[in-house]
């Protein structure tokens, strides 16, 4: 502190110093923190929840345009869309992941999800951002009825994060019926 | 004609130097790495590369009439024979004397074809040259490059580029989608400028000259020429649009005329293999087997020949294993020792080509394929015995038949000529038997040998689009309701004198669509011979060319669906698989909800049963069954009632009664058939009586089904119901 008022300085040299000596107090080391690189989710709503998936699942979100229902599919599977060129299946997931029905839902984006050998379009009535998970809460406090295995959790803001790896990989949303 | 056959030769060298060069190049590269000490399994590979290629190279100077050639191209083929079996190892001094062997080839080709030596392409020379000891000789190594007229091109690259090609379709569709668009417009701009003219003979003040003021008429008058400079270039668009279409259409279809025919082969490809298969098979067996093949320079699509090799390798195992029979045997019957089988391959004319695959052996026994079947309950034995020995002989394409009485690790599954002949189908071909016992059997195969362009036919289904391939649809229909029969309990139609069941295509596809109520049935006729099957729709709307795109990585098999295509509005529409459509008209797929509608319908209200019996005991029992089921209920005491209340309401099902006063059942069902507003509605008889005349003529009235009431439990009878009438 006496170096501030050290009588040689000039005004401005010591205002410098004073400056200087808050930024030092002020100063923090760097925290650890972000050595792994944050899990990016993106976040929508769908039958008046917030889901999130991971990022690196997300080809593409597109507007719902002309969904051609399909006959003799589980109800899951919504319809086939046409993305530039490409026939996409889309997918329910209310109805994928016994969601509650009820209630009118807005329907109109496509996420299209794509992993390795997958891909296919998830029905959403808003996508809403990207960003980073928080907490998770435990235990997972889902609605009731749903099929569990496909979530991560739930975090604290009530975010329910989707298990994108297991939705994609786990080969059960593959329809492969032939006729006996 | 001479001068021709010279040609031809002339022809048949240039390609066979072409061919010559490849298989050098093959063969040196093969020596050069059998030089290196390396992994045994690679040497092996090279082996047997080494050996297959002095194999064909032989075979090719043959045919071309080299027998230098071919006797040199014999020594390799022989060393390397040997050297798989094991019997000789590869020391320096072989593959020195190989490496002067096919020096040799090279120049007995310069000298022979009088081309400059070709005894090794210009690539494998360079490599050959520098892997090679120094003392080699220089001259054979280092031959003057000679480019080749034919490229080698990966198929990968090959069949990307023809994806894209076929794509270019999805171009004119769009373009002519936009010149339907323009069309329309120009209709509606002209339609409007007719409307403007004869109102403005009828309002006066629509007329330039009327008005005064220099402000209106100028305003008349500017819209007027704009009016005439809008028709004019509205006009001009269309007509560029429509010459702009064709000029799509030319250059899209000359390109994919050209790409078709560059993924054209020839058979031999694909026949390489199978003498060695005839031969492994038949000494597996302990038959003596001649195997030949004949027209293997016949050229066909490449994926064709993918496709169709699995079908080809079945028929032959199966004259293996089922036709020829065991020397012995042969003998006995005073038949030659060694049995004989052949592939022969002829152009049919029309782009397709038959491939005909004969033995000599034992022949099907008609009478063994007829018990088969009738063992297997599959066709009725009445009509079993009223089959000529042809159409007998077309059983053995029924799926789960065998007449070999011992399952082998070869055939006899009973699975494989079904599948062969579903796989040839699929391609557009057809497959017939021949066969006589002990004389031997033939199966005459035809194949388009390009794949034709891929027609469907728009059809409406409610508010659903579908295309059902062209090549699948017998022909479409349209006639008068009243033409509809009922036989055997089924709706039929009349077509070509044959009565063809109708079913409709949205009960097969369990979509819940209101039927149409109109005056004429239209139905598209699927199915061949006695298997045909009209699906009713609610409109034919026309053939086009349509682009086949698969249903996505999520839905692999789709029942009923085939995959889907794009329209050139953008709209996704599936194609459907006529082949299922077939096997579910009989077992419609249970009613499925979309859950998906932009606006939400309401829940589905229960299905309404209308119950007509005499009885009071047993109404209440029916009614209390159908409600615990689900179903609301409406009774009625008997045919008459019945028929008053069905006017009166609406019904999704009637349950009645045969024995009943004033009016029974069948003559209830009768009325029900016979009326356009009622006939969709499916009527179930119950009744105590079993007689197998009383069903008849119950299913002859057009009752969907009959339940005996002595046999009829809760979930006999609501099991019936939910059949007809799904739960939603």
């Amino acid at each position: 502190m006496s170096e501030a008022f050290d009588e040689s300085l000039t005004d401005l040299e010591r205002n410098q110093r004073i400056l200087e000596q808050r930024a030092r107090a002020l100063a923090q080391p760097l925290t650890h923190q972000d050595e792994t690189p944050a899990v990016l989710y993106l976040m929508f709503r769908l039958a008046f929840e917030t889901f999130g998936i991971e990022s690196r699942f997300v080809r593409e979100v597109v507007p719902l345009k002309a969904l051609t229902p399909l006959p003799c599919v589980p109800a899951f599977v919504a319809g086939l869309m046409n993305v530039r060129g490409q026939v996409l299946s889309v997918i329910d997931l209310r109805q994928y992941l016994g969601l509650p029905e009820g209630g009118l839902s807005d329907l109109n984006k496509v996420i299209v999800l794509s992993h390795d050998e997958m891909e296919f379009g998830v029905l959403a009535d808003a996508v809403l951002e990207t960003d980073a998970a928080r907490e998770l809460q435990p235990p997972l406090a889902a609605p009731s009825g749903l099929r569990q295995e496909y979530f991560l959790g739930i975090t604290r803001d009530g975010v329910l994060l989707l298990d994108g790896q297991k939705l994609l990989c786990d080969g059960r949303i593959v329809v492969n019926q032939g006729m006996e | 004609m001479p001068e021709k056959e010279s040609d031809f030769l002339e022809r048949l060298k240039a390609t066979f130097r072409v061919e010559a060069q490849e298989h050098l190049a093959q063969i040196y590269a093969g020596l050069t790495a059998l030089e290196e000490p390396g992994d045994e399994t690679l040497r092996a590979q090279w082996i047997e590369t080494i050996f297959r290629e002095a194999h064909s190279l032989k075979g090719a100077a043959a045919s071309v009439g080299y027998p230098e050639i071919q006797n040199v191209c014999h020594q390799i083929e022989s060393t390397f024979a040997s050297l798989k079996r094991k019997e000789s190892s590869l020391t320096p001094q072989i593959l020195d004397q190989l490496h002067v062997s096919v020096d040799r080839i090279g120049t007995l080709l310069e000298a022979e074809t009088g081309i400059p030596s070709a005894s090794v392409s210009a690539t494998e020379s360079v490599s050959v040259d520098s892997v090679l000891p120094q003392n080699r000789p220089v001259e054979a190594t280092a031959a003057p490059r000679v480019l080749s007229p034919t490229l080698r091109i990966s198929a990968e690259k090959l069949d990307a580029v023809f994806l894209k090609a076929e794509e270019m379709l999805a171009a004119k569709l769009m373009a002519q989608h936009r010149k339907q668009e323009l069309s329309a417009l120009r209709i509606q701009v002209d339609a409007w400028n007719k409307t403007w003219s004869n109102l403005s003979g009828r309002y006066p003040g629509l007329q330039a000259e009327d008005h005064r003021e220099p402000g209106w008429r100028e305003l008349l008058q500017d819209h007027t020429a704009f009016m005439k400079q809008l028709l004019q270039d509205v006009a001009r668009l269309d007509k560029a649009a429509e010459l702009d279409l064709r000029a799509l259409g030319r250059m899209t279809g000359d390109l994919l005329d050209d790409m078709k025919s560059a993924l054209l082969m020839p058979f031999s490809v694909l026949l390489e293999s199978f003498p060695k298969l005839v031969r492994d098979l038949a000494r597996g067996q302990g038959k003596e087997i001649d195997f030949q093949m004949r027209g293997g320079e016949l050229q066909v699509d490449r994926r064709i020949l993918e496709e169709i090799k699995d079908a080809l390798v079945h028929l032959l195992r199966n004259s293996v294993d089922h036709g020829i029979e065991l020397p012995s045997l042969r003998t006995g019957k005073g038949k030659p020792k060694r049995g004989n089988i052949s592939l022969v391959l002829s152009p049919l004319g029309g782009e397709r080509v038959e491939i005909c695959i004969q033995d000599d052996g034992g022949g099907v026994n008609v009478d063994q394929v007829k018990s088969a079947v009738s063992r297997l309950g599959l066709i009725d034995q009445a009509l079993l015995e009223k089959m000529t020995d042809e159409q007998a002989l077309d059983l053995l394409f029924l799926s789960g038949l065998t007449t070999s009485p011992v399952v082998t690790a070869v055939s006899g599954r009973g699975l494989g000529l079904a599948i062969v002949r579903e796989k040839v189908e699929k391609l557009g071909g057809s497959l017939q038997v021949e066969s006589r016992l002990d004389v031997g059997t033939r199966f005459r195969l035809q194949l388009p040998n390009t794949l034709a362009n891929y027609r469907g036919i728009l059809v409406n289904v409610g508010p659903h689009c579908f295309v059902l391939p062209t090549r699948h649809v017998q022909r479409s229909v349209r006639v008068p309701r009243t033409d509809v029969e009922f036989l055997e309990g089924m709706q039929t139609l009349r077509i070509d004198g044959d009565a063809v069941p109708i079913i409709s295509l949205a009960v097969t596809l369990g979509l819940d669509t209101p039927a149409i109520d109109d005056d004429f049935v239209k139905a598209v006729v699927l199915g061949e011979g006695d298997k045909k099957i009209a699906f009713s729709v609610d409109a034919v709307l026309h053939e086009q060319e349509v682009l086949v795109k698969s249903l996505g990585k999520q839905l692999v098999r789709v029942p009923n669906i085939e995959a889907a295509t794009i329209l050139g509005s953008g709209k996704v529409v599936p194609i459907l698989h006529v082949p299922d459509l077939l096997k579910s008209a009989l077992h419609p797929m249970p009613v499925i909800q979309h859950k998906f509608q932009p606006a939400q319908s309401p829940p589905a209200a229960p299905k309404r049963v209308l119950v007509a019996e005499d009885s009071i005991t047993a109404r209440s029992v029916l009614q209390s069954l159908l409600e615990m089921g689900g179903y609301q209920v409406t009774t009625a005491v008997d045919g008459a009632d019945a028929w008053e209340k069905l006017k009166g309401g609406h019904f999704d099902i009637v349950v009645t009664d045969v024995e009943m006063p004033h009016m029974d059942g069948i003559d209830l069902t009768e009325r029900i058939r016979r009326d356009s507003r009622f006939a969709h509605i499916p009527v179930v008889l119950v009744t105590s009586l079993e007689s197998q005349q009383d069903r008849q003529r119950g299913m002859t009235a057009g009752a969907n089904a009959y339940i005996v009431k002595r046999s009829f439990e809760q979930s006999d009878l609501l099991g019936t119901i939910a059949q007809l009438v799904p739960l939603s």
